[in-house]
């Protein structure tokens, strides 16, 4: 399994970061896909799934995913498997104060028979990947208006 | 105020027979044609050398220690003596003027000193200089009695410090030990490489010829890098972890430096590829045959030709099994080969950062 990670300071509230991350919908603004449907749930619990094309270098694959984590302003992570691989990408997010936060976001992918033959380009292009999402990521939310806290 | 002592090679390219050339030439043409010869031979050693500085019939040049590996230097090394050798032949064949300068030039050939030390950069009357008693032994061999014997052949001449600061195995290399004594620096243990032998080969060499039909990949770019430096890319192990991905190559290598028969198994994930090197023309062409799996066997070619703008490079992959190849790996081997080399074009472009690049091997 090839892993990689990249992390980030961003400056929103966790939660704010973790609902934008949440919406499979809105995928696409941030993530290196096209084509976001989904197919059971919202996003935002275990369970849901949805559909992409993921865009990795000269590669336009359609993949399935599932939530299989999803702790409100902690973490989120999504699993993809098919025949060609196991890939799966995660964010976790630890507030670093009133409205930041960590982040950490990673992936991992094992590529299955023949498709082994493209593990070093998968790897290499998800190292570049993970890095360009997230700092897509932090424009993304931190370039969004903040969220007023609720009145008390 | 004392100069940083630096530790790294010194190489001396130095013309043999330019003074009797010299003197039965024409003196309006002999010093342009020396000239050119130098430039030839000085071309291919920088990089990953860098040029000291032409002293008469000869230049002198240094590389300090990490800029490149072993058998990257030998490659220089060796890659000056056949472009040398190009030279005179063209020079040979295409002129037709009857001055002893053109007619007598093919009678010059070339012996490289290689010696690896410390030495110093300083300032003397204005000019850039190299000092140290190191760069006193690589001077002395040129007067030494190795340079005397081997006088009309081509040769490299290594000390055993360069020996070893280059990894090699000089038994294994076939060659020739030799000791010479130099005043008040003691007695150098030296090791010579027949150039001329090389060249001999390299005038009869075969070139893998993957053909034109059952190809699985035909890539070809003009990049805006020298060829050493192309070649290096696609040559070394470290290097080319930049652009194919996180592979780890272990090589086998006879006597310690890479060519022909050199053996390497590159893994990635549980996937493990074997290739051995099967054509070696530093700077101009290299051959593999690599099992592939999933696929099978397969030739591989990389060739390297400087043009106007930096190098063009064609890599070609070919299978070579018996039957039809599987078509899915087939698709999936040119996927990764075009992105690969897409990523080596940028890498050399500078368009790549070498951080991402090296980050992905973590």
């Amino acid at each position: 399994m090839t892993k990689y990670e990249a992390q980030a300071e961003i400056a929103r509230s966790a939660d704010e970061v973790w609902s934008y991350a949440a919406d499979i919908l809105r995928h696409t603004e941030w993530m290196s896909v096209a084509d976001a449907h989904l197919l059971d749930g919202d996003g935002t619990q275990v369970g849901a799934r949805g559909r992409e094309r993921l865009l990795l270098g000269p590669f336009k694959w359609d993949v399935e995913f599932e939530v299989v984590e999803a702790e409100f302003g902690r973490r989120l992570l999504w699993r993809s498997r098919d025949a060609r691989f196991d890939m799966e990408v995660g964010l976790e997010l630890e507030p670093s104060g009133p409205a930041s936060v960590r982040a950490r976001y990673h992936g991992a992918a094992r590529m299955h028979g023949r498709w082994r033959l493209l593990s070093a380009l998968v790897a290499m292009e998800g190292s570049a990947s993970v890095k360009r999402e997230l700092a897509q990521l932090k424009a993304r939310v931190e370039g969004a208006p903040a969220a007023v806290p609720a009145a008390s | 105020m004392g100069s940083t002592p630096e530790t790294g090679f010194l190489i001396i390219a130095d013309l043999t027979g330019y003074t009797a050339y010299l003197a039965q030439s024409e003196l309006e043409h002999a010093p342009t044609i020396a000239g050119d010869l130098l430039e030839t031979v000085v071309g291919r050693l920088d990089p990953p050398f860098r040029l000291a500085k032409f002293e008469g019939d000869a230049a002198f040049l240094s590389v300090e220690d990490g800029r490149a590996d072993g058998s990257l230097l030998l490659d220089a090394v060796e890659a000056s003596y056949l472009a040398f050798r190009r030279r005179l032949r063209s020079i040979d064949q295409a002129t037709s003027c009857a001055c002893n300068s053109c007619a007598l030039a093919p009678r010059l050939d070339l012996k490289l000193f290689v010696h690896h030390g410390s030495y110093v950069r300083t300032t003397i009357a204005g000019r850039d200089e190299l000092a140290g008693s190191d760069v006193i032994v690589v001077h002395r061999l040129l007067k030494g009695s190795t340079a005397e014997t081997s006088r009309a052949n081509g040769f490299a001449l290594f000390t055993a410090a360069a020996i070893e600061a280059l990894g090699l195995d000089a038994g294994a290399l076939g060659l020739v030990e030799a000791t010479e004594a130099i005043d008040h620096l003691g007695t150098v243990t030296t090791f010579t490489l027949d150039l001329e032998a090389r060249w001999a080969v390299e005038r009869q060499a075969r070139r893998l010829d993957v053909g034109e039909g059952d190809r699985v990949v035909n890539l070809d770019a003009i990049v805006p890098a020298d060829p050493a430096d192309a070649w290096a890319h696609l040559t070394s192990p470290e290097l080319r972890t930049l652009w194919e991905g996180p592979l780890e190559i272990v090589e086998s290598s006879p006597g310690g430096r890479r060519g022909v028969g050199t053996q390497a198994q590159c893994v990635t994930g549980r996937l493990a590829t074997i290739e051995e090197i099967v054509d070696w023309q530093p700077y101009d062409h290299v051959g593999w045959r690599i099992a592939v799996p999933a696929l099978g066997p397969v030739g591989a070619t990389a060739d390297l030709e400087p043009v106007a703008g930096g190098t063009h490079v064609t890599v070609r992959w070919a299978y070579l099994g018996i039957g039809e190849p599987d078509p899915l790996a087939m698709q999936l081997v040119r996927a990764e080969r075009e992105a690969a080399f897409a990523r080596l074009t940028r890498l050399l472009a500078g368009a790549l950062p070498v951080v991402e690049a090296t980050e992905a091997l973590a």
